[in-house]
């Protein structure tokens, strides 16, 4: 069962010049910048209430948020939803006729996390994070 | 968060069905230029919309050419704030755009709210609704 928004992602073609435009905006500043090295990503969060903003830019040009930085440009990239149990989410939304990026849950920033196709969601890129 | 969706109907079956989100209890309402239903998450709430007016519409239009540019999908995201004139002048005066016009007044109205938005152009490519419960 999704349980709430646990955050959305936005895509930059360039964190530094991100971070000052959000910050700015929001009137708060990141808790922290990671690098992500297998999703090839480098990722700065800023906390708005029980939400993250996460801000991403891709750092391998052959990522899969590069080609979608490439072909839909800036804008909002992701929706992340916690759920219990990434496996067994999975599991019953494939059931259901969901297509899925990850068959398993793997590891990502927000905890246990996989991908669902857009093609399943109106358009949506949307992950789901199980807390660790 | 918003998505936009051509077929609020059948957007509002998979988003229930599939996903189990709960709709708000008005179930799709028509508002000007936009048909929406609401399922509040937590302290989020997920907003399918779809334009009820076509791209050419100066006031309402911006959703319908959304759609005809990127297709369905993640389209605004929604904020609230705690007073609506002190940010959008702490922003205004920052270089920020936004958008404040006599239609989303009155669509805030009716929605008990005070609603702003910032362009894409401010935000690389968000567009932001800004809200103040009244």
């Amino acid at each position: 069962m999704i349980k709430r928004v646990d955050h959305v992602s936005i895509v930059v073609s360039n964190l530094d010049e991100g971070l000052k435009i959000y910050e700015n905006l929001l009137g708060i500043k990141a808790s922290h910048i990671e690098t992500v090295a297998d999703q090839g990503i480098k990722a700065a969060m800023i906390v708005v209430g029980d939400v993250e903003i996460e801000l991403i830019e891709p750092i391998s040009p052959d990522s899969a948020v590069a080609k979608f930085l490439e072909k839909k440009g800036e804008g909002v990239h992701h929706i992340c939803f916690e759920v219990d149990d990434v496996d067994k989410e999975l599991e019953s939304l494939a059931a259901r006729g969901v297509n899925l990026i990850d068959k398993q849950g793997r590891k990502g920033l927000a905890g246990k996390i996989a991908f669902l196709h857009p093609r399943s969601t109106k358009g949506v890129l949307v992950e789901l994070a199980q807390k660790l | 968060m918003g998505i936009a969706v051509n077929d609020i109907e059948e957007a509002q079956r998979l988003y229930t069905e599939v996903f189990g989100l709960k709709p708000w209890d008005q179930g799709v309402v028509k508002m000007p230029g936009v048909k929406v239903v609401m399922f509040p998450l937590d302290d989020c709430s997920i907003e399918l919309l779809q334009p009820t007016v076509g791209p050419e519409d100066p006031v309402a239009g911006n959703l319908a050419r959304w759609l005809e540019k990127r297709g369905e999908g993640l389209c605004r995201l929604g904020l609230w704030v705690d007073n609506m004139e002190e940010e959008v002048k702490r922003l205004k005066e920052s270089g920020v755009r936004v958008i404040e016009s006599g239609e989303y007044g009155k669509i805030g109205e009716e929605l008990g709210a005070k609603m702003a938005f910032i362009h894409p152009k401010s935000t690389l490519g968000v567009l932001i609704e800004l809200d103040q419960q009244m």
